[in-house]
């Protein structure tokens, strides 16, 4: 026997929550105002659950950059510079595995905050690598070109590179090295 | 006054009804513990790299990137209590109980608590884990608490009943909603979706580069993973159709693996959409 109440919650809060879901699923793309409006009111109670979608994790593939593999890498010198000889930073599992698809959700977050000009956001997440790899001058996030990637593609800078001035209290002081398209810009408008 | 109606005199009561065939659903319940101990597992080697004081997600550091990118507003409701230790012994042990727990549910189902901890377990190590959860914590947290609503031994039941139709309803929104998401995109339009989906080997358990080179081949996997996943969600819910749809979504969940390796997502949503199967299921299997 179910009782009157309980019957009357589902069928009143049970489509609530699947209309609160389905819009949150379908923020993805490019929500109107009152489309983020609604979904952000009903965020919290998402946020608690882990129902909410975040990113595009939906999509399996649009083919943006957040998708391509990327690698942390280090080298010795500091600065670093052209000669510099960058070496592969150990990830964590095999190719594919969970443990390795969350060290990339961490690269991708750091490319992308510092690709949005927010370079003490990325060190913030850089600083406890630099300071897990003491021999390490400077640390880069590159990204890995595939079959889906063309020349321009291959051919772009390091979405962050950050020099690391050690101090002899083991402490760790991050200096972004700026790209040489954005130096090459900088020169330029110097000169104008 | 009208009495309440019983759930024997409510065939046709949407969430009450639902015929969910015990052996199916109790199946459904073991697949999500499984993945459940996949998920605690996957975690043991890496709680020192990312939970940990020093930690690349340790608590203190997590505030200040959320200070530092004024970030507060967006994440505060992601709560976890794990967020008040970093002990990696801590953490560790509490992998350790996830797992009981999960175990508990396959083999001893007795008590719905044993079900809503597990549940709860879960959420809190997903929320726990900002910035580097995915999808597959998406699936898990709701498949886990919709089947923590049912009886423990999946029993016919109104709350079995409940259970099976929230889950069926939530796994219809999700395959909707990530094929209506793939129309956003261009390369699932051109063809070159399941291409680009194989490509970054660095990220794939399967190396497929020889099969971007037969453009005929991967042009028919793009377009038929985008018409399976729009028809399919609609097929689901047409009686004479429904077992053939499941059948049908459970490969494309393969596919999508094979492709994404995006393993535990996927099995995810073949297990949940295992509440599909009716009795004409369970009989033809008998059979």
């Amino acid at each position: 026997m179910i009782h009157p109440n309980i019957r009357l919650a589902v069928w009143l809060l049970i489509p609530l929550h699947f209309v609160v879901v389905g819009l949150s699923y379908l923020s993805l793309v490019a929500p109107s105002n009152l489309h983020t409006q609604v979904v952000d009111v009903a965020r919290p109670y998402l946020m608690l659950l882990h129902l909410d979608a975040e990113g595009s994790i939906l999509s399996f593939s649009t083919d943006a950059k957040a998708e391509k593999t990327h690698r942390l890498q280090q080298t010795e010198s500091t600065p670093a510079d052209r000669e510099s000889i960058w070496t592969d930073v150990l990830e964590p599992g095999f190719v594919g595995a969970d443990r390795q698809r969350r060290w990339q959700r961490l690269l991708v977050t750091i490319a992308q905050v510092s690709e949005a000009d927010q370079a003490a956001l990325a060190g913030r997440l850089i600083e406890p690598i630099a300071m897990m790899n003491p021999a390490a001058g400077a640390l880069r996030i590159v990204r890995e070109p595939d079959l889906m990637t063309n020349v321009v593609d291959d051919a772009a800078e390091p979405p962050y590179t950050v020099a690391i001035l050690r101090s002899d209290d083991s402490a760790v002081r991050l200096v972004r090295v700026p790209s040489r398209r954005m130096a090459a810009e900088s020169v330029r408008g110097d000169d104008e | 006054m009208n009495n309440p109606k019983s759930p024997n005199d409510s065939q046709s009561d949407f969430w009450f009804g639902a015929a969910v065939p015990v052996v199916w659903f109790r199946r459904v319940q073991s697949g999500m513990a499984l993945l459940a101990i996949w998920y605690f597992a996957s975690h043991w080697a890496d709680v020192e790299l990312w939970f940990s004081a020093g930690g690349i997600l340790a608590t203190k550091q997590l505030a200040e990137f959320i200070d530092v990118g004024d970030l507060a507003a967006t994440v505060r409701w992601r709560l976890s209590p794990l967020y008040l230790v970093d002990s990696p012994l801590i953490y560790r042990a509490f992998l350790l109980i996830g797992i009981a727990l999960a175990v508990a549910v396959i083999w001893f189902r007795r008590s719905r608590i044993v079900a809503v901890m597990l549940w709860l377990g879960v959420v809190w190590l997903a929320n726990r884990s900002l910035l580097i959860s995915g999808p597959e914590e998406l699936v898990l947290a709701y498949g886990l608490g919709y089947l923590a609503v049912a009886r423990p031994g999946g029993e016919r039941d109104w709350s079995t009943s409940l259970s099976s139709r929230l889950i069926q309803v939530h796994t219809t929104l999700l395959i909707a909603a990530t094929a209506l998401t793939m129309l956003s995109a261009e390369i699932w339009w051109n063809g070159t979706g399941a291409a680009a989906v194989a490509a970054p080997i660095g990220r794939r358990i399967f190396d497929l580069s020889s099969l971007l080179g037969i453009e005929s081949l991967y042009e028919l996997i793009t377009h038929g993973i985008v018409v399976v996943g729009l028809a399919g969600v609609i097929a689901l819910w047409v009686q004479r159709l429904r077992t053939t749809a499941t059948v049908v979504l459970m490969v494309w969940c393969g596919v999508l693996g094979i492709l994404s390796s995006q393993w535990m997502y996927v099995a995810g949503i073949a297990v949940l959409l295992m509440t599909f199967f009716t009795e004409n299921t369970q009989h033809r299997e008998i059979n």
